[in-house]
């Protein structure tokens, strides 16, 4: 028994890089995603194959094993049978966000302010001076 | 039978599945999964990583899904299975599958694209059918309560040491 040494099962995990970790995780759970998406609408393997125009079953089987790697039209087409976005392309909204600016001075000279935060959501705010005329004229009214 | 214990693979199992392997008592490697590893790592590295790589996933991250599995590899119901590797598939690794939370992994091999049968092949069967013999004798294990699952059903719990020539 090795039992001073580090395992051969260690030895070779610490070969496999966290990026060929993540393509081995996504390839499974889109798999398992694939499988989730066929249970939701009742289909076996061979309905699958159907839907999708093939003729070997076989092909199916090799998509569920989480070994294979997907064409984009094939996603795109397996997205449209199994109603289920396999692809997350769609341009994330961002959200609205909601502040309130105290104006705690105003100077007649013209000038403007931007702000950017680099977070998700990307937040950028400028202002001019028409703005805090408006804001003033409508504090005095 | 050899003598053979039981024994969590903490590296690869996860809050999905636990990845059991078998120690053989009477060899120089750890486990089952470390003979295999020897046995193949020279002439399939990047076959015999995927198959380590697609383990931690599913200990990890999916469980022990049927899809990834090669069902039917031993007798009815005894749920010797074999896991896929790369789509070219040269390499067999057999396991026992019980549901989606617990795999123990046993050994395998190179499957020539020649046969069709792993009883072909001596290597495979020998692996094979030392799965089948474990399983068997798990389940009268089970089945006497001399083992038994945990709450969470990650875990067998109770006399993991099978002694060689027991009946």
């Amino acid at each position: 028994m090795k039992k001073d040494s580090i395992s051969s099962l260690d030895r070779l995990l610490q070969e496999i890089t966290p990026e060929e970790q993540e393509k081995t995780n996504a390839k499974m759970l889109l798999a398992a995603k694939i499988a989730d998406a066929m249970a939701a609408k009742g289909w076996n393997n061979k309905m699958l194959m159907k839907a999708m125009g093939k003729k070997n079953a076989s092909e199916i089987t090799r998509w569920l094993s989480g070994t294979h790697n997907f064409t984009m039209d094939t996603l795109i087409d397996l997205s449209r049978v199994l109603d289920t976005n396999f692809l997350n392309i769609e341009k994330k909204e961002l959200p609205v966000q909601h502040f309130k600016i105290s104006v705690v001075s105003y100077s007649s000279k013209k000038w403007s302010a931007a702000t950017t935060m680099n977070e998700p959501g990307e937040l950028y705010t400028s202002f001019d001076e028409s703005f805090f005329i408006s804001n003033n004229e409508s504090k005095g009214n | 039978m050899q003598s053979c214990k039981l024994v969590k693979l903490v590296s690869l199992s996860g809050r999905y599945c636990s990845i059991y392997s078998v120690t053989n008592l009477d060899s120089e490697h750890d486990t089952l999964l470390d003979r295999f590893i020897d046995e193949n790592v020279n002439s399939f590295k990047s076959e015999t990583k995927e198959l380590v790589s697609r383990l931690h996933t599913i200990g990890h991250k999916t469980g022990a899904r049927l899809q990834f599995f090669k069902e039917h590899e031993g007798k009815p119901g005894d749920g010797v299975c074999a896991l896929y590797d790369m789509e070219v598939r040269n390499l067999r690794l057999y396991c026992i599958r019980y549901g989606t939370q617990l795999v123990i992994v046993g050994g395998g091999g190179y499957k020539p694209k020649n046969i069709r049968a792993l009883q072909e092949d001596e290597k495979l069967k020998k692996e094979n059918y030392f799965l089948r013999e474990l399983s068997a004798k798990l389940t009268e294990r089970i089945k006497n309560k001399e083992i038994w699952f945990s709450d969470d059903d990650l875990d067998f719990i109770g006399n993991l040491t099978f002694n060689k020539d027991e009946d």
